[in-house]
């Protein structure tokens, strides 16, 4: 024990207790997954496939809405190397990919509604084969009047994309009198925000693996939530669930789309080619097939009308949005319920009355994002503010200061917020940490053709699922007899770091150090229906499983320990994997004694634990209510400068602070919000997945641009805020989602401060700026 | 047909790759980087399906110094024109341009002649040869041929070479001392990006007055134009802000875009005038680079 003393170690230990549980809560532990990442080890799907693997290609529809008059496979089958060809005649089940409502088919049958449409998929020998083969599939369609807008497609003439109308889902926010609001009001502001299709580009695109055993099928993926791929993959065979099998591969990134329909498609195909072959069929998208046929960030159209008193006092909210749902509603249906409940942004205001509509279009489909709804309604909302402020003539900042969240107030659907509404402290950490005041003041004296410019943006949002859904979780903890702990839950990793963080919960429960731990791959066979991988919800939900699970084995610990080391129950601590009797510290045994003695007194060292969030209330006619148990806040600012002559600008310093309520491991929320601050960079500036008449322009990476390092601004500096919640594990919050949201109005505020002009649609290309400071 | 079985040689020598085209001619794919073939093969737009790799001929890759002229092979690579001594200090607004041209890894495989080989009119090499009067040469079996680069390009994607020819080595004149260069790009995103208009400039001044300004043009024409008006303007004239608006304008009339997903016609005109006018500008106000012989740093 090197130059310290069993004093001085017992010593440590002991100040370690007194910390009690959160023994390893708030430390930046390494993942437990990272090492074989960075090495760049053989560990996703499309690694691991044997050479007598089959390869599966999409037939995609090549109208964006028409009939099929007739499908004929016969060509492609005799091709060199083809073995199937599957198409909606080929599903013994039910001819179904869909999440909440059952209006996608897994293969196109009567008409196509998108180009991202599947129609057959070609099983081969080969990839190449299989793309080869794809083209002699003949598809004879009738094309039907299409429809690209989704305020055209809200017209009662519109074009039907499907039986009823488009319009898939209305939300509604109903508070006080808005036409009193607007009347008390001096000023009224009223404005349009457009933003894009945005695509999810994860590393790996949507990829499974099928393997026939028997009566069974075996599927091996990348995707976010297996269980509902079971579900999706037995309803298309016909089968009990329970002959399906799904393991989650190691992810490689996930974003939203693999929450979705995605990755049923994939799963389905290649399940079916498994059983028609007799052979495992790897379905793995292209990224091309992905960019056409997997969902994107919707783009939506959103109106403010606002009504704001001459001292900044906001008196009414008025707010539409309308969401282009491409031709199926997907995860979409719940993206427009929280758009409209944050439509407003982190205000408080009397009277506010919001519409949103998610709408069929023939455009690709559009579902689950990180964000999910609050990129668009938030760049919307903080852009307005900026207008409101200009007519006001006053500083952005203090008009937000004026109205925004605080303990005490109100939000849009009435929600009362506690003293964990930690807004007013993330809004002063960025003011502060980027001298906001005097870069403003210095910014209003430039005149030149180079001008900065500083812009504010912040937001709260809802966490974990809310009104998406059942807000539960699973996690199973075992021990083996060499102390060893096996963490498995249906949950999934997939980049954010998120399972380790609960390994550290546990961990920090049991007082064993998280080197003991090991992660289960999620297993449909083994591991209970657990609820989605969405909402960033991994820690504020799951977490609360795994402290259950923790102390649930706990409990079972400390008799044998009181035996073992003869010291009262409740003196009993475990501590860093020591066990020892409070007051007695020379009796130590170690956990892995602790553990043989639990196996030798036949104790199961096996626990389950559950955690359901308490049932949110809202109305559903007004929206009025609770419909979230806590929420994350966070504020950011961005520097920007801009060439007049160019319009090209660069963003020079990001500032941004999240409340996450308590940083279970600081590391891993920073590497969240600089993720989230990337990828809303790049929705800021220039991604754009571009529809032109239904077909997808530029489906690949060198057409369709994401930032490299060098858009990344020189600084990003993160600050964490913890105000704890009431519902996360030690008050922690979710951080995942939030961060991609900021950049996009902080950015078109602070070029707005630049210029003197507001751009309202996304990306915020350099041809904008300029167009906007010429006109 | 995308992922097409294709049949590569791999000549060692000149002489051997010449004899290889003569043959096969149009049915056969001159690759050097493959930065852009490879990405034409994965689109199924590449119409041979033969490859003539010209990766193992050592004798195409050099950066030589002939009198008042630098001779570059055809194969040689970005990454090698950025370390290049001899082109640091005698044509350092190639190194201006090329340290823009994609991300590291496309600098380590790109080639200058893959670059005039595909034609590109947004190609980021080509204005500097413009402004440099480059010579492209051209060989095959038993004979070669210069053309001066206003000359090798037909359009998009077209050039003068015959299908039994390679491009074998560009030679440029190496800029005066003392005089100012730029290399301006505005694209999508800061790497890996095409760009919608890039211009590259030498300017040599006499105390004040301008004895020549050489102005070249991408991505706003069919072929990378050299701005001639722009050029007439400046001869003989001070620098000054007004000038600097004259040349900026008369350039930005000589475009003739066209619009696509990057942007459109009407603002890569108008981006025209602002990258010329604030290179000029940056000269002007003293933050222009300027190429003293021999002390230009290795980049
Ligand atoms: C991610 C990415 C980023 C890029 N960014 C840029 C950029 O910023 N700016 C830019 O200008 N370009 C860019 N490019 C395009 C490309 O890298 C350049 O055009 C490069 O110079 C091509 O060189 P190469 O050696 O790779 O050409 P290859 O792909 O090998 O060949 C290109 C063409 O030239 C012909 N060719 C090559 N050598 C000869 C020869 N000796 N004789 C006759 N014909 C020949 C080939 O037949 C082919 O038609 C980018 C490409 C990628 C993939």
């Amino acid at each position: 024990m090197n130059a310290q003393t069993a004093e001085e170690f017992l010593m440590e230990i002991q100040k370690k207790a007194e910390r009690g549980e959160l023994l390893y809560i708030g430390k930046e532990l390494r993942r437990i997954d990272d090492l074989e990442k960075v090495l760049g080890s053989p560990i996703y799907t499309n690694d691991l496939i044997p050479r007598n693997t089959l390869y599966a290609r999409l037939v995609l529809s090549r109208y964006p809405h028409a009939i099929i008059k007739n499908i004929s496979v016969s060509k492609a089958l005799n091709y060199p190397g083809v073995r199937y060809v599957l198409t909606y005649k080929d599903v013994p089940g039910l001819n179904e990919s869909s999440t909440i409502i059952p209006d996608r088919p897994l293969f196109a049958f009567n008409k196509v509604r998108s180009t991202g449409d599947i129609v057959a998929a070609v099983i081969a020998e080969k990839p190449n084969r299989a793309q080869e083969a794809k083209e002699l599939v003949e598809v004879e369609y009738e094309p039907l009047k299409p429809v690209f807008d989704p305020i055209e497609a809200m017209k009662p003439d519109a074009p039907k994309i499907h039986d009823d109308g488009n319009i898939v889902k209305h939300v509604k926010v109903r508070k006080g009198d808005i036409e009193k609001g607007f009347q008390e009001a001096d000023y009224i502001i009223e404005n349009t925000f457009r933003t894009q299709h945005q695509d999810a580009a994860p590393m790996e695109t949507e990829t499974a693996f099928a393997v026939p055993r028997g009566e069974k099928i075996l599927i091996i993926g990348s995707m976010q939530t297996p269980h509902h791929v079971q579900a999706a993959v037995a309803k298309v065979l016909g089968w009990p669930i329970d002959r399906v099998e799904v393991i989650q591969a190691v992810t490689g990134g996930a974003f939203g789309p693999k929450s979705d329909e995605p990755p049923y498609d994939v799963a389905s195909i290649a399940a079916l080619g498994a059983i028609k072959t007799g052979k495992p069929v790897l379905m793995s998208m292209t990224r091309e097939e992905s960019m056409i046929a997997h969902t994107k960030r919707h783009p939506a159209i959103i109106t403010h009308k606002t009504g704001v008193k001459a001292n900044g006092k906001l008196t009414a909210s008025k707010v539409q949005i309308v969401l282009d749902g491409g031709a199926y509603a997907s995860l979409g249906v719940l993206v427009i319920v929280r758009a409209t409940f944050h439509a407003n942004g982190p205000y408080e205001i009397p009277n506010v009355w919001n519409d949103g509509y998610k709408v069929y279009t023939n455009n690709t489909y559009t579902g689950s994002f990180r964000g999910f709804g609050a990129p668009q309604a938030i760049f919307a909302a903080e852009s307005q503010m900026d207008e409101i402020a200009k007519k006001l003539n006053m500083d952005p900042l203090d008009l937000r200061l004026i109205n925004m969240l605080r303990p005490g107030s109100r939000t849009s659907t009435g929600q009362l917020m506690d003293e964990s509404c930690g807004l007013p402290e993330c809004l002063d950490a960025v003011v502060k940490a980027s001298d906001y005041r005097k870069k403003k003041e210095l910014y209003s004296k430039q005149d030149g053709k180079i001008r900065r410019g500083i812009g504010i943006a912040m937001l709260h949002h809802g966490n974990a699922l809310g009104p998406e859904g059942n807000d539960y979780a699973y996690v199973h903890l075992s021990v083996e007899k060499n102390g060893k702990v096996h963490l498995g839950t249906g949950l999934t990793e997939f980049g954010t770091g998120a399972i380790s963080g609960l390994a550290q919960i546990a961990a920090s429960v049991l007082g064993v150090p998280i080197d003991y731990f090991t992660i289960d791959r999620p297993n449909t066979l083994i591991h209970h229906e657990t609820g989605p991988t969405v909402a960033s919800r991994v820690i504020a939900i799951g977490g609360n499983a795994a402290r259950d699970a923790a102390l649930k084995l706990k409990q079972k610990l400390l008799p044998v320990a009181s035996k073992l080391i003869n010291c009262k129950v409740e003196d009993v601590q475990i501590v860093d994997g020591y066990v020892y009797c409070k007051g007695k510290e020379h009796k130590t045994i170690s956990w892995e004694e602790l553990v043989k003695e639990a196996y030798e007194a036949n104790i199961e060292l096996n626990t389950l634990g559950y955690y359901m969030a308490p049932s949110c209330k809202w109305d559903e006619e007004t929206g009025l209510g609770s419909p979230y148990n806590q929420y994350t806040f966070g504020a950011a600012i961005a520097e920007v400068e801009v060439d007049t002559e160019t319009g090209l600008y660069k963003v020079l310093n990001y500032y941004v602070a999240f409340d996450v309520g308590r940083a279970i491991n600081p590391k891993s929320v920073r590497g969240q919000i600089y993720g989230g601050t990337v990828q809303g960079l790049g929705y800021a500036m220039m991604e754009e997945l571009v529809h032109k008449e239904g077909y997808v322009v530029n489906p690949n990476l060198k057409d369709y641009y994401i930032p490299t390092s060098l858009d990344i601004p020189e600084q990003i500096q993160t600050i964490i805020i913890e105000k704890q919640g009431s519902m996360g594990p030690f008050g922690a919050k979710i951080v995942a989602e939030p961060p991609v949201v900021l950049p996009a109005p902080a950015i078109r505020n602070a070029i707005m401060d630049a210029i003197g002009k507001g751009i309202n649609s996304l990306p915020i290309t350099s041809e904008k700026v300029y167009k906007a400071i010429k006109s | 047909m995308a992922y097409e079985k294709v049949e590569v040689y791999s000549p060692r020598s000149l002489a051997e790759a010449l004899e290889i085209l003569s043959q096969k001619k149009e049915q056969i794919k001159p690759v050097a980087g493959g930065t852009d073939v490879m990405v034409m093969l994965k689109d199924g737009a590449l119409k041979e399906k033969e490859l003539l790799n010209l990766s193992y001929i050592p004798e195409l890759s050099y950066i030589k110094e002939k009198e008042n002229h630098i001779l570059i092979g055809a194969t040689t690579k970005y990454r090698e024109i950025r370390r290049s001594p001899i082109i640091n200090a005698y044509a350092p607004i190639l190194i201006e341009a090329v340290r823009q041209i994609g991300s590291p890894q496309i600098q380590n495989l790109g080639t200058i002649g893959g670059n005039l080989g595909t034609a590109s009119p947004a190609g980021d090499s080509i204005p500097p040869l413009y402004v440099l009067n480059a010579k492209v040469k051209l060989q095959k079996v038993g004979s070669a041929r210069e053309v001066h680069i206003d000359k090798f390009f037909l359009g998009p994607r077209k050039t003068v070479r015959e299908a039994d020819e390679l491009i074998t080595e560009i030679s440029v004149d190496k800029m005066e001392p003392g005089s100012y260069y730029f290399f301006e790009k505005l694209g999508l995103r800061s790497a890996n990006a095409i760009s919608i208009v890039n211009a590259a400039g030498i300017l040599s001044l006499e105390n004040k007055t301008i004895k020549y300004l050489r102005l070249s043009l991408g991505a706003v024409a069919p072929t990378v134009i050299r701005a001639t008006e722009a050029e007439e303007e400046a001869k003989g004239k001070e620098l000054t802000e007004d000038l600097i608006e004259r040349i900026a304008k008369l350039a930005s009339e000589a475009t003739r875009p066209i619009s696509d997903i990057r942007g459109t016609a009407e603002y890569r005109k108008k981006a025209t005038y602002g990258i010329v006018y604030e290179a000029l500008y940056k000269i002007l106000k003293g933050y222009g680079k300027k190429i003293e012989y021999g002390f230009e740093k290795i980049s």
